[in-house]
């Protein structure tokens, strides 16, 4: 089932001088994918993840998620969208420091005015599921990066999203804690059959998803499967890493 | 957690965010209750116990007109207040957009958080007026020189009044606060803290018209003060050229002159100087507006209150009457006058009170001239101690009735030389020799004319019908404040007659406490308006501050890795928080300073140490404001760069 599809999609920023963030995008996302978007800085992935998230809008070119086009809609049904068809994990985890975890967790049902039963009834299975039902009563500055994306992710699952997107959810992190949450999303994606995308620039976060996208200079440049091996995947995508050409100084040297 | 609960959170978590905010709204409902209590109070509204029905009759008005200014000045603080609030939460209320929550639920939380925080001022400024009131009505009681004082009552209207009041202004705030809501796309909410500033621009004619217009201000309002040129629109033109001339002060000639520090490599290239001048560029561009409104609200609160102390000053009351009591009787009673007079004497000797007497009588001429004898003109000046005048033959001295009058000679002199006079058949010319510096006789509309004695009998023989003009007995006191017992007693032993109309008896004292009342009223007035105003400017600049708090900290951040001292940190901030916090004051100080200027010129006596208190209170308040801020900015800094 196709979850997400973008079709002939352009982004042109106006201005004094023009610019072509995007041109001719065109990506499908199944139901049960984790796609992974990379490319060099001012590609243009993020501008792409933006417009799948309907914060920005698009200037030609078509966004289908779930069989409903999000820019057509009124404010209020985009907010309804939101709310219920999509979930949001951001780089620097943005979560509301005047709440406590699980409030932050809660978040989206309390928008939507699900009964409290039923919030803590999701809450107790997703927090098991991601290894933060102790912090659950923390404030947001009592914990460490690594839980506090974690608890952005549960933030964005609480609702059962039909998309999850991911802006460089492990840039902020050590690489312990990319790890874990990494791994979070990989079995979130496996056991549950979760959609995510993800926009990143570290080839091992890229490395847990099930395909890879390559965007350079606005347009699409290429597009690799894992195999059954994460390892060899991860040394793919440091070989076309290399292959974009004159910025092989921005990634990691090839470890053997 | 529903909905209700997370608007909620949202303040009561966030305490020290909304501390400022809190407290001054707290602040004006006080104030707002004191006047209310006060407007109420049974005594006041009645008007009986006070001395004069007119004095509690301005009192009750006053207070309502005070009433009226702070619930205004309420609602526009409490706008731009929210409104910073707004601008730091853009980010926040981004991230709530992406999450899902629709513009309906996003106003209907900035409706209960307002109301919450609106709840929470009227209980706590309703509470601590109430714990303060007992001295608020002694306090007043004395402003308000109600000898009776101002007994304890339970303010029911008044309570009612601040709550429904305020209810509704918390409310319509809270309505407009989702208007203040920029109407921006997401993404421009989402990445409010990351776009960066655009470079402050300035006009160098822009700045030279900032001084110019100041300047020309400044002028035009000594030249109504020192010219006494008495017109409106002169005093009201210079106002507008200085407010004008001040808000360019700020948006133009303030970052003129910083960009011409920048370009000086030996000043600006010098140790935190760079930091310090780059920073306050910015700094001082953002707030110009804030600067612009506190300097402004700081220089009318400055000279409000410092012309309601003048105004009240016991200075004015003896500048326009040098004797403390006045006793005039009239020809037709001379012996009752006596007796009345012989027991003002013995009322006096009994008190111990130190006084000089004198005594005269006013002769109209038929073209309308009030004359005086030389000989009973010196009784008057040897009585307030001081020399005597001489005249020959057809020389005259031109004395002063008012305090106009004598400013007005003061300022021209003796417009004409020759004064004709007429009595009966009888028309001759006197010589004016010079006018009086000082009121001799008080009370009198026009000059008086004191001519040689002999003059004098000449002018009065050839009057057409024999009028007798009744005989002012003055008794000057040095220290005639402390005549208040005296006078009532006075009064009262006068009182005791059988009431027909033949003497006359006033007291400077009783003269000096009804002005007082009156000023009393507006200097609780302008002067709680004072500090009322004044609060709401030092909150203007903590919003400031912690409107840009997250994006200095950013920056000192990234200045500390850098390498910055702890010491050199604190300096850093010191200088800019001073400037924030002085720069505004001192050119408050400097507006006030001139108005006062120009208030010296129009009264006798100095008013430079109510000038020096209301300077010294004021910076005082600043000053620990100043403090407190830096102490916690400090704090918060020293956190950030560990």
């Amino acid at each position: 089932m196709e979850i997400c599809s973008v079709q002939n999609l352009g982004k042109v920023y106006k201005g004094a001088v023009s610019q072509v963030a995007l041109s001719d995008i065109n990506l499908t996302i199944q139901a049960g994918e984790f796609v992974g978007i990379m490319g060099p800085s001012g590609s243009g992935k993020t501008t792409l993840l933006n417009m799948i998230s309907t914060i920005d809008t698009p200037t030609s070119g078509k966004i289908t998620i779930s069989g409903q086009n999000p820019f057509t809609m009124s404010q209020d049904e985009l907010a309804m969208f939101r709310r219920r068809e999509l979930g949001f994990v951001f780089q620097s985890f943005n979560l509301l420091h005047t709440l406590t975890v699980k409030e932050n967790i809660l978040l989206p049902l309390t928008l939507d005015g699900v009964k409290v039963a039923e919030m803590n009834d999701r809450i107790a299975h997703l927090a098991d599921n991601l290894g933060i039902t102790p912090i659950l009563d923390k404030r947001t500055y009592e914990i460490s990066g690594g839980q506090a994306q974690r608890t952005a992710v549960a933030r964005a699952l609480i609702h059962q999203p039909k998309l999850l997107l991911a802006d460089e959810p492990t840039g902020n992190l050590d690489s312990k804690s990319a790890r874990d949450v990494m791994e979070i999303m990989e079995r979130r994606n496996k056991e549950n059959r979760d959609t995510m995308m993800l926009v990143t620039h570290d080839p091992v976060a890229a490395s847990y998803c099930n395909r890879v996208v390559f965007i350079k200079d606005g347009q699409l440049y290429n597009e690799i499967h894992c195999g059954d091996n994460r390892g060899a995947f991860y040394q793919k995508i440091l070989n076309v890493l290399s292959l974009l050409g004159g910025t092989g100084h921005e990634f990691s040297p090839v470890r053997p | 957690m529903n909905f209700r609960q997370f608007a909620l959170n949202n303040v009561l978590r966030s305490k020290r965010t909304y501390i400022a905010h809190f407290m001054s709204s707290a602040f004006s409902v006080m104030v707002f209750f004191i006047y209310a209590m006060l407007a109420f109070h049974p005594n006041l509204e009645n008007g009986i116990m006070s001395s004069s029905g007119t004095v509690s009759q301005l009192g009750t008005m006053g207070m309502k007109v005070s009433q009226v200014i702070v619930f205004v000045f309420s609602f526009f603080f409490l706008l731009y207040s929210v409104g910073a609030f707004m601008k730091v939460r853009q980010k926040e209320f981004g991230i709530l957009l992406v999450l899902g929550m629709s513009r309906k639920q996003l106003n209907r939380m900035l409706f209960i958080e307002n109301l919450v925080i609106g709840a929470a001022a009227i209980a706590g400024g309703i509470g601590a007026g109430l714990i303060f009131s007992k001295l608020t009505l002694l306090i007043s009681a004395s402003l308000l020189a109600v000898d009776e004082g101002l007994p304890f009552y339970v303010p029911g209207k008044a309570v009612l009044l601040t709550v429904g009041a305020y209810a509704v202004l918390f409310i319509v705030v809270a309505l407009f606060s989702s208007i203040l809501l920029r109407k921006g796309t997401l993404i421009s909410l989402v990445k409010s803290d990351e776009t960066p500033k655009s470079a402050p621009k300035a006009s160098v004619w822009l700045a030279i018209l900032a001084v110019l217009l100041m300047g020309g201000g400044y002028v035009m309002v000594m030249v109504f003060a020192v010219l006494q040129i008495f017109s409106l629109p002169l005093l009201f033109g210079g106002v507008v050229l200085v407010i004008t001339g001040t808000y360019f002060l700020y948006t133009q000639f303030s970052v003129y002159y910083m960009k011409r520090l920048q370009r000086k490599p030996h000043v600006f290239f010098r140790k935190t100087n760079l930091l310090t001048i780059s920073e306050l560029i910015y700094r001082i561009r953002d707030n110009a507006v804030m600067f612009f409104m506190v300097t402004i609200i700081s220089a009318s609160a400055f000279t409000g209150i410092g012309t309601a102390l003048t105004v009240g000053d016991p200075g004015l009351s003896g500048m326009e009457n040098p004797y403390a009591f006045t006793f005039v009787s009239f020809e037709e009673d001379r012996k009752k006058g006596e007796e009345q007079l012989n027991m003002i004497r013995h009322e006096l000797e009994q008190s111990g009170i130190q006084y000089r007497e004198a005594s005269f009588n006013l002769m109209t001429s038929d073209n309308g001239y009030p004359l005086i004898t030389l000989s009973q003109y010196n009784g008057l000046l040897a009585s307030m101690g001081l020399e005597e005048s001489s005249l020959a033959g057809d020389e005259s001295i031109l004395t002063p009735g008012s305090v106009g009058e004598r400013n007005r000679l003061r300022l021209e002199g003796v417009d004409t030389e020759e004064i004709e006079i007429m009595s009966g058949i009888l028309a001759e010319t006197v010589k004016v020799v010079r006018a009086e510096e000082l009121i001799v006789i008080p009370h009198l509309y026009g000059n008086a004319l004191v001519i040689p004695d002999d003059r004098f009998q000449r002018f009065h023989a050839a009057q057409e019908d024999e009028v007798t003009a009744p005989v002012h007995h003055t008794f000057y006191v040095e220290d005639w404040k402390e005549t208040g017992e005296v006078s009532s007693a006075i009064a009262a032993a006068l009182d005791q007659g059988d009431g027909e109309y033949s003497s006359y008896f006033t007291s400077l004292y009783s003269e000096w406490k009804s002005s007082r009342q009156e000023n009393g009223v507006m200097l609780m007035v302008s002067g709680l308006i004072g500090i009322v105003f004044f609060t709401f400017a030092a909150s203007f600049i903590y919003f400031r501050l912690y409107a840009d708090l997250s994006r200095d900290e950013q920056q000192y951040r990234m200045i500390a890795k850098v390498g910055l001292s702890r010491r050199e940190l604190r300096k850093i901030v010191t200088q800019q928080l001073a400037i924030m916090f002085f720069l505004p004051i001192v050119i408050a100080v400097i507006h006030s300073g001139v108005a006062f200027l120009a208030l010296q010129q129009l009264v006798d006596f100095s008013i430079l140490g109510h000038t020096i208190k209301i300077f010294i209170f004021f910076l005082g308040v600043q000053i620990l404001f100043f403090l407190i801020t830096r102490w916690r900015y400090l704090d918060r800094m020293y956190k950030t760069i560990q």
